[in-house]
């Protein structure tokens, strides 16, 4: 079974490092993204992804916007999403659970440790029968 | 026979004629006495004529004395004109006998007292009454008016009409004027108690004044001693149409004038005859006399009361003193507003002021919060970027340029560190303050349990700490920070950490001692400010975690200082109170 992952992230090194830090599991992924909250719902009602990865802050359509307008849409408000930022801002974590979030990932700032981080959490949601349908 | 008969006859004759000679010597006897005493009587009722006389000539003198040396007005009037009159009276209304005989009663009333004075004589004349009291005012030859306490009563002839009336009268002018002084005063202070705008008081003073003295008008200058200029602020009179406006204003400068002297020399004055004073201004009509008295608050003249009148010589010392004691109601009053101007002009200030400061603190510390979060993605990305290339390249690289790519991530570790620690810092405010009841002894232990702590160390908890109603999370991190501080900086080899804490009446007492490194005590202040890291290349310290101990302190309204030596160990001891303010 292949995970589709969206990202939403504005930032291109930062969409690079996602890219590499999964390169790293050997497991067959599609990564789409896309670069605001805007683009990221047209794609979520095209490609209908697995999992969303989402940064909080990013121009036109946040983070916190294009959760809300997620979960308020009956086809794609089961679609797990994750926040993953260097926010750990309370009002952030508070809001983003408040709106519905599968997890709050705070980005170490060592390479190593963020590719870590996503290994765990994408082998997590590969032994997970939601992912599976 | 017959002669003895006539004899007999003679004989009865002459015995009659002795009895009659003795009858009329008798009765000239008794009208000899009765003259004699008719004389005496006569002589009698002379002297005694002439006691009466003398008698009635003394009391006549005595009753005169007594008329002209009262200090009661006396005075004799016939159908209004007036007859006799004593000296008081003419010394009280000033006219001379022959000028009050070419008078009447009509012509020495004031007008509005007139119509009641002649109800009176009405009265007088029907027989109603007999006599009358009336307070009554009457014009002086001089043109002024006075009060008198006025008695009348009525003389009537046999048949019962009135002939004439003696009027009895008694100057009350001052004693009147003070009555009605006081009663100004009185009711000056009430209207103008609790008022605290000077153009209320102002106005209230100067309409008081003039209607509860009968003053033509009554103006209120205020002193601009700045720019040496006083101003009307209210005015009763001719100067202001209605309500509480004034027709043109007018301004004089400080020394001109006779207000404008006053509020130079702070000295009242009064102006018997305005057109002999060369100072004297004109504002709407001229008049004659003038009264100014200056209004006097710390030594300064900040005001002056004024009042002109039409007459000449209308002010007297009775109006000058109330005057006086109205300036002074008006300086208290007015010191009273002005303080409380000032005070409530500082509270507004200080209110801008702490909003201003609030606002630029939430300002400040979202600006640290949005600045530390995009300084953080730029330094993920660089640290992966360091990182790839090192990854990519290392076999490429001599082992000294190798080891720099390690101090370079190094220093960008310490960058997040410190971002990081402003992060912190910036997010201790009052925003997320919810208390509730907190178990600090569990809060302690369980934060031992999970915090790194060498092997070599001891952490005790002397008594067992309190529980009480606080901020869970930012007494964790008050703790936190000064147990990690406790260990980091304790190189002993038996190192160990000791909390206790005293209960007292409304706070707890918190000490965390320690047996490290210990402080200088030029240090203790600086220790608490941001930044202020005591070993400079230290990579671990940030110079955040006390100040962040400093600011939560800060806002649960606590004490925190410390007693430490250079090598000493060191003891930091915090006050909590056990209500924690609203915040």
């Amino acid at each position: 079974m292949r995970l589709t992952i969206l990202l939403v992230e504005d930032d291109e090194i930062e969409l690079l490092k996602f890219k590499k830090a999964l390169n790293k599991i050997n497991s067959p992924i599609k990564i789409l993204s896309a670069k605001n909250g805007e683009e990221a719902i047209q794609l979520c009602e095209t490609s209908l992804p697995n999992l969303i990865f989402l940064d909080l802050k990013m121009p036109k359509m946040n983070g916190l916007e294009f959760l809300s307008l997620l979960k308020n849409n009956e086809e794609l408000k089961s679609i797990p999403a994750m926040i993953l930022t260097t926010s750990n801002n309370h009002n952030d974590i508070n809001n983003a659970y408040k709106i519905g979030i599968a997890g709050y990932i705070v980005k170490p700032l060592r390479y190593d440790a963020y590719v870590a981080q996503i290994k765990k959490v994408i082998e997590y949601w590969c032994i997970n029968e939601l992912v599976k349908r | 026979m017959q002669t003895q008969m006539q004899k007999n006859e003679i004989e009865d004759l002459k015995s009659a004629l002795r009895k009659a000679e003795l009858a009329r010597k008798k009765a000239e006897q008794i009208l000899g006495d009765k003259n004699f005493e008719l004389h005496k009587t006569n002589q009698k009722l002379a002297s005694t004529n002439k006691m009466m006389e003398a008698l009635l000539n003394d009391q006549s003198t005595q009753l005169n004395a007594i008329v002209n040396n009262s200090s009661l007005g006396i005075v004799l009037t016939e159908k209004g004109n007036l007859i006799k009159a004593n000296n008081a009276f003419k010394k009280i209304l000033g006219y001379s006998e022959i000028e009050l005989k070419k008078l009447t009663i009509k012509d020495i009333t004031h007008k509005d007292d007139l119509f009641n004075s002649l109800k009176y004589i009405k009265k007088l004349e029907n027989g109603t009454i007999n006599d009358f009291l009336m307070k009554k005012r009457y014009r002086r030859k001089d043109g002024n008016y006075i009060i008198c306490k006025t008695n009348v009563t009525a003389i009537r002839d046999a048949k019962g009409r009135l002939k004439y009336q003696v009027a009895l009268i008694e100057d009350v002018t001052v004693s009147e004027q003070h009555v009605n002084m006081l009663k100004a005063i009185n009711l000056l202070s009430v209207s103008i108690l609790g008022k605290n705008d000077l153009f209320d008081i102002s106005w209230e003073i100067a309409k008081n004044t003039a209607n509860h003295l009968g003053l033509e008008d009554c103006v209120i200058y205020t002193v601009d001693i700045k720019k040496k200029m006083m101003t009307q602020v209210a005015a009763y009179g001719d100067k202001n149409s209605e309500g509480y406006t004034i027709k043109n204003i007018l301004t004089i400068p400080i020394g001109k004038g006779i207000v404008g002297t006053v509020a130079l020399t702070g000295k009242a004055e009064l102006i018997n005859d305005t057109t002999l004073d060369e100072r004297y201004i004109v504002d709407c009509n001229v008049r004659c006399s003038e009264l100014a008295v200056p209004i006097i608050v710390n030594n300064k003249v900040i005001g002056v009361i004024d009042s002109e009148h039409s007459e000449k010589n209308y002010f007297n010392k009775v109006h000058l003193d109330t005057f006086t004691n109205i300036a002074n109601l008006a300086a208290a009053q007015f010191n009273n507003a002005i303080s409380l101007l000032k005070e409530e002009a500082s509270k507004t200030e200080k209110n801008k002021l702490l909003i201003k400061l609030e606002k630029s603190n939430i300002e400040l510390n979202n600006f640290a919060q949005v600045v530390s979060h995009d300084l953080k993605s730029p330094l993920r990305s660089m640290s992966a970027l360091i990182s790839w290339i090192h990854e990519d390249n290392h076999y490429l690289f001599n082992h000294e340029t190798n080891d720099n790519f390690e101090k370079l991530l190094k220093k960008v570790d310490k960058m997040d560190h410190l971002i990081n620690g402003i992060l912190k810092y910036s997010s201790i405010d009052k925003t997320n303050f919810t208390s509730q009841n907190v178990d600090l002894h569990e809060l302690v232990t369980d934060m031992i349990d999970l915090i790194y702590i060498p092997n070599h160390f001891s952490i005790k908890i002397k008594t067992k700490l309190p529980t009480f109603k606080s901020n869970k999370f930012k007494l964790q991190q008050l703790f936190q920070n000064l147990i990690s501080n406790a260990i980091k900086y304790n190189n002993n080899k038996k190192a160990e950490v000791i909390i206790d804490c005293v209960e007292k009446p409304k706070s707890y007492l918190f000490s965390i001692k320690d047996n490290g490194i210990g402080i200088d005590p030029k240090y203790h202040k600086k220790i608490f400010e941001v930044f202020e890291t005591l070993e400079e290349s230290d990579e671990n310290s940030t110079g955040i975690g006390l100040s962040i101990v400093k600011k939560i302190i800060t806002l649960f309204d606590g004490k925190i200082w410390l007693e430490s030596k250079f090598g000493a160990g060191t003891t930091f001891f915090f006050e909590l109170k056990k209500d924690t303010p609203k915040v």
